[in-house]
């Protein structure tokens, strides 16, 4: 028995401490991320929380010129896809100079404090070289 | 097969409607409907309204019963339909479904939306745009800061990216649409535009600018069906429904194996296109789902109307438009006719089958036309397929 559901408030709650998890399929092993209780590779019901690494790539992403009112302060703002080098993949805020955001950029996981919460977003990796 | 045809169509001009609420957009849709199929309101045996959120734009819930009623068919059962802009593609499916399940003879189908400011509700572009929304992720896109043209520029960056596609291949699309429109009584926007104006307009979320987007409207539109056998009796022209299909895909992009193509729309195509015996080559004019330009190049591709990452060639080449090889939105499309969000599916119906009849402003030669209606971010696919049988 997990000590956390696989519920939308489980993923905000470890957000929260600064954690990007998912949960990992005891059947066939597919990283559900956002968590469901449901695998959507196989079906099984079977599950373990999974600790993502936070590294990735940006797979897709757009520059909002027109936002929805709570995110209006940050506008223009990149929102992106972003492929974990675990496989998954979730839309986040990109911290990135507008002019040189770019498919297949290294990024790392971050957070932003904004309006009393805490928001999932990756930023840059610098490179190690 | 089906056994379902289409003896009726109606819709309200797209646009603004300020002086009108839901209901009674509706009501003028479908008296426009029952008229053309020559039927009276008691020959209605059940009705299916696709509406996507009455709740957000006039605090309206219990939609099925209150089109029922002002359109004086109660106690006929009326249910509404949500699949957010597929909301009447599906409405109309469900008819589809309840025809040919041999429940009922007669069928009334169709959708309603309304954006603007009404007479019992204010809303403006921020408004709308929070209430589009709605159709996406919640959880997972919403609360990231993502909008709804944010979701179709996530797909239209990946599509540059992997194919090549250009800017102006989009702003073509527009300028397309625009012009189809410019002669559509009923159309939201008649004005062609330029492809340097559709180039340069204020940009919304890159890569996709205003022209890129297509507007928020109000409008109703309404389809009668009918046992196929029956059809004669009101009708000389029959239409028969020869495909109707509707597939789900996750509501989240992020969880997609693909950002440059819709499952839903694919797999709806290939399952629309078993059942009505053809290949996507038989199709003469296509209505498709174009809410943003680079849905509409995305539909080319996934209803085989060119191979994937040639949408870009497709309209470069001039095949979409009227007098080429698969016209494509004679109407205007969503772009220019206006996207009315529970209206949208079922006024492609009543382009498709004003072309089948030779009744379009937009005339083109036309036996086969197929509809695409897309829900969300494509969570929902429906398509059907019309033939005009004699």
């Amino acid at each position: 028995m997990q000590e956390r559901d696989a519920s939308i408030q489980s993923f905000y709650e470890f957000i929260k401490e600064g954690k990007l998890m998912g949960t990992k399929c005891l059947k066939c092993g597919y990283i559900n991320l956002p968590p469901r209780p449901i695998c959507q590779a196989c079906g099984s019901k079977d599950w373990e929380w999974f600790q993502f690494s936070g590294k990735g790539k940006l797979e897709t992403y757009t520059i909002i010129h027109v936002p929805p009112a709570k995110f209006k302060d940050l506008a223009p703002y990149i929102v992106g896809i972003v492929k974990l080098i675990e496989g998954s993949s979730i839309t986040a805020i990109i911290k990135s100079k507008l002019d040189e955001v770019k498919i297949g950029l290294d990024l790392i996981v971050d957070y932003m404090e904004y309006k009393g919460e805490k928001l999932l977003c990756f930023k840059v990796e610098e490179s190690q070289s | 097969m089906l056994n379902v045809a289409v003896i009726g169509v109606g819709m309200t001009k797209f646009g603004r409607h300020e002086n009108k609420t839901i209901r009674e957009l509706w009501v003028e849709a479908a008296i426009k409907a029952i008229e053309d199929a020559k039927i009276s309101l008691k020959d209605i045996q059940a009705a299916f309204i696709g509406c996507f959120s009455s709740e957000w734009w006039e605090h309206q819930g219990h939609l099925g019963s209150i089109c029922a009623d002002w359109l004086s068919i109660c106690p006929t059962s009326a249910v509404r339909v949500e699949n957010a802009c597929a909301s009447s593609g599906a409405a109309l499916r469900c008819g589809v479904l309840a025809i040919a399940s041999g429940l009922y003879d007669i069928v009334l189908v169709g959708g309603v939306e309304k954006m603007y400011s009404g007479p019992r509700k204010l809303s403006d572009t921020a408004y709308a745009t929070e209430g589009l929304a709605l159709a996406s992720d919640e959880a997972y896109e919403q609360a990231q800061g993502l909008t709804f043209p944010g979701l179709y520029a996530l797909m239209a960056t990946a599509h540059m990216h992997k194919y090549g596609t250009k800017k102006e291949h989009l702003s073509k699309i527009a300028v397309k649409n625009h012009k189809n429109a410019a002669k559509n009584p009923l159309a939201h926007f008649q004005k062609e535009i330029t492809l340097e104006e559709a180039m340069n307009a204020r940009m919304i979320a890159y890569p996709l600018n205003l022209y890129d987007c297509c507007p928020f409207s109000d409008g109703a539109s309404a389809a009668i069906l009918c046992k196929a056998d029956l059809a004669r009796r009101f009708t000389d022209t029959i239409i028969h429904i020869i495909a109707s299909t509707q597939a789900s895909d996750t509501i989240a992009l992020h969880n997609r194996e693909s950002y440059v193509s819709l499952r839903s729309a694919r797999v709806a195509a290939q399952e629309a296109y078993k059942m009505a015996k053809i290949e996507s080559k038989d199709i003469d004019i296509a209505e498709v789902h174009d809410c943003f330009t680079i849905a509409e190049l995305i539909a080319y591709e996934d209803l085989g109307f060119c191979k994937p990452g040639e949408g870009g060639k497709l309209i470069d080449e001039g095949e979409t438009e009227i007098g080429g090889r698969i016209p494509v939105n004679t109407d205007g499309g969503l772009k220019a006719k206006g996207h009315p969000v529970g209206a949208t599916g079922v006024a492609m119906i009543y382009e498709i089958v004003k072309q089948l009849r030779g009744e379009a402003i937009n005339q083109v030669k036309a036996e086969i036309g197929l509809a695409h209606n897309v829900g969300g971010s494509g969570g929902t696919c429906t398509i059907h397929i019309l033939k005009r049988v004699s």
